[in-house]
């Protein structure tokens, strides 16, 4: 290959589009026998390559939209994400007991496509998906029998089966990935589901359960560990009446357990603990035959252990998650009831999920709309997308999340020569979060038609429109475009005039 | 032509209609400090720096102390404007027509003087910024006062020993290039005092 192919084709790797860099090399070299006139056939090249490249080139995204739904196995329920972020494993519970319903649907989450549904008859209702920090290992709780299944992620192959639990519904993994707690929520003839008071500990070294099973509230439903791996907060579903859920605190270092450490739950479904081990936030579904109704998250302090917010949300809150910097929650409302008498004709609406400010346990808009019965919620370790198993839909649904935070100032100077002054209106900013932008847009009207300025990320996060007006105020419109293509809500910026 | 090569010309016919009446001319060439005293053009051109040129003063009257002076003056300095510190660079230069009052003292070794006189000063100023012109040339009319002192050497030289307070203004006039909508443009004092020696002959 000449120099001149490296050099264009360097030319477009260096502008990120490498799957054009690849094109033009490989049409290059095919008609390279074929062509004499190599400047022409260039120019040419450079063109269809450029077409070729459209569908690289990013899109913009709103944040907070859903980008994706992907289709997946029958009733999803437990959704986790390989810590690469790539893939996403999908417990189907198969509540209609559908032969070979009960499967493991694996998600591509670089294109949010199905990329390989594992069905086993080891599978039985399977409930969540927990996966090692190593990214090796997924763990299967298969909530109608009394086993864990364990899934080699590199084969996707069942390698094994852990015995011994009781309707096992839901996992955490201490930090040191040598122990695992399972919550019993029942499931065998001897102890029916929704009768189990019991949390299993697992050697992960072994995969066998060590000791004996831990007594904790009727019905645990879900269970969380904190950061640091002291405490196992265990949520006990009971009846589902109001104020009858509890909270069990196991102490990991002995496997001692606080029975109803916190009390006041409603049918609490799913709980998740902030980054900085502050909080937990519980999701109040409500009763199993739908009424009473639920529509609340329960805030607890983790020092206090005591209940100390509760926020409204919409129909029956399910599942929640809460994002890698810790800013926010993502709860999802199930949002499926009964439209016939006697707990008949039960109809699902339309899911939706609430964002909840961290800070000020308030809820923001928007509010996503999913797919029908919203279930679980898993954030991309990065923070940048949302995942959400829609259990009547068999969906999952794809949220672009909003990964950074803008702060924008702006201040008026002057450029003063010894004849002219140039008034200066001066824009900085600063930006955090998990995935921060690439580039910046700033514009003069809320609009966003009228651009001032594309700034790349790599310069100085400063703006300089010269030559404004005197004693005029300006206002700026500074959005930022993520590695994905999602964007911020524009930050408004306002500039009084200052000379 | 432009204004200033015609007034040079006038300039230099006056002094030539009188340097061929007159019985004594003193032609020197003057070094000296150009200390401005504005503060903004201290900022930008951060202090003063050397002014240089060459001036004529002729007696116009024999047996009267009263001498005709004329001037003409460069000055170049280097500067930054205030606030994002763009280059930027200044000439000066002030063309000066006045009178000098000698007075004679140690046997007519010495002659302190004093002096007034009409200054027309050009500035051109060149900004290095995208946002204003490039290039501006910009007139300001003021006044000189000076004060200073001759010493006669043997062989005709002469050595002169002066301070001169200039008042001068400019600006608000031709910009080579304004296409910027809503640039500001300010009159700029350029008033100093020069501080200075010239060595000249006596005819």
């Amino acid at each position: 290959m000449l120099k001149h192919d490296l050099l264009v084709a360097f030319i477009f790797f260096k502008s990120e589009l490498y799957r054009v860099s690849i094109v033009y090399i490989m049409i290059k070299k095919g008609i390279k026998i074929m062509i004499k006139n190599w400047f022409k056939i260039d120019v040419f090249l450079m063109l269809l390559c450029m077409m070729l490249s459209l569908p690289v080139a990013l899109s913009a995204v709103a944040p907070n939209t859903v980008v994706a739904t992907i289709n997946v196995g029958v009733t999803p329920a437990g959704i986790a994400l390989t810590p690469d972020n790539l893939f996403a494993y999908v417990a189907n519970n198969n509540n209609y007991s559908i032969p070979s319903g009960d499967s493991i649907s694996v998600l591509n989450l670089v294109n949010n496509t199905l990329e390989q549904t594992i069905i086993d008859q080891d599978f039985n209702e399977p409930y969540t998906v927990t996966i090692n920090a190593q990214g090796t290992k997924a763990y299967v709780t298969n909530s109608n029998s009394t086993t864990i299944s364990i899934i080699d992620i590199a084969t996707n192959k069942i390698i094994g089966t852990i015995n011994g639990f009781n309707g096992p519904s839901g996992m955490v993994i201490t930090p040191d990935g040598r122990r695992a707690y399972v919550n019993n929520y029942g499931a065998s003839q001897s102890v029916p589901s929704g009768k189990a008071t019991t949390v299993n500990v697992v050697d992960l070294t072994t995969d066998k359960i060590i000791g004996d099973p831990l007594e904790v509230g009727l019905a645990p439903a879900a269970l969380a560990i904190t950061p640091d791996g002291e405490f196992v907060y265990v949520i006990n579903y009971v009846d589902g009446d109001i104020d009858t859920g509890t909270v069990s605190i196991i102490k990991t270092s002995d496997n001692s357990v606080e029975m109803n450490a916190i009390q006041g739950l409603t049918g609490p479904f799913a709980i998740a603990i902030t980054p900085d081990g502050q909080r937990a936030y519980v999701t109040n579904f409500g009763s199993n035959n739908f009424a009473p109704i639920g529509t609340t998250i329960s805030v607890i302090d983790l020092n206090s252990n005591t209940i100390v917010d509760t926020i409204n949300l919409a129909i029956q809150p399910s599942g929640i998650a809460i994002s890698p910097d810790g800013l926010f929650a993502y709860a999802t409302n199930y949002n499926t009831l009964y439209a016939g008498q006697n707990f008949s004709d039960l109809t699902a609406g339309q899911g939706t999920v609430n964002i909840i400010d961290i800070a000020t346990n308030t809820v923001l808009p928007p509010t996503i709309a999913v797919g029908q019965s919203p279930d679980s919620v898993a954030i991309s370790s990065d923070g940048t997308y949302a995942y959400i198993s829609n259990y009547t839909s068999n969906t999952v649904s794809v949220i672009a999340l909003q990964s950074f935070y803008i702060v924008a100032q702006g201040s008026q100077m002057q450029n003063v020569f010894l004849t002219q002054r140039d008034i200066i209106n001066r824009l900085t900013w600063s930006v955090s979060g998990p995935s921060l932008p690439i580039s910046y847009s700033l514009y003069r009207d809320a609009a966003l038609t009228d651009l001032v300025a594309l700034i790349p990320a790599t310069e100085p996060l400063e703006f300089l429109d010269h030559n404004r007006e005197p004693n005029k105020t300006y206002t700026y419109y500074l959005i930022g475009t993520n590695n994905v293509g999602t964007t911020s809500v524009p930050v408004v910026v306002t500039v009084a005039g200052s000379f | 032509m432009t204004l200033l090569k015609k007034a040079f010309c006038l300039l230099m016919a006056l002094i030539f209609t009188f340097c061929i009446q007159s019985k004594d001319i003193i032609l020197e060439f003057k070094g000296a400090y150009y200390l401005p005293t504005n503060g903004e053009f201290k900022n930008i051109y951060h202090n003063g720096s050397a002014l240089y040129g060459p001036e004529v003063t002729i007696q116009l009257c024999s047996d009267r102390p009263w001498y005709g002076f004329a001037s003409v003056d460069y000055f170049k300095k280097k500067g930054n404007s205030i606030g994002l510190c763009s280059p930027t660079h200044i000439k000066l230069i002030p063309v000066t027509i006045g009178l000098k009052y000698l007075v004679p003292v140690f046997r007519d070794h010495i002659s302190f003087y004093t002096g007034l006189g009409l200054v027309a000063e050009n500035a051109r100023i060149k900004n290095c910024s995208a946002f204003v012109p490039l290039h501006q040339s910009q007139w300001g009319i003021g006044g000189i006062a000076k004060v200073g002192a001759y010493g006669y050497l043997p062989h005709n030289f002469v050595i002169d020993m002066f301070i001169d307070y200039n008042f001068v203004k400019i600006g608000n006039s031709s910009c080579v290039v304004c296409t910027q909508p809503y640039l500001e443009s300010m009159k700029a004092n350029v008033s100093g005092a020069v501080f200075g020696v010239g060595l000249g002959y006596r005819f």
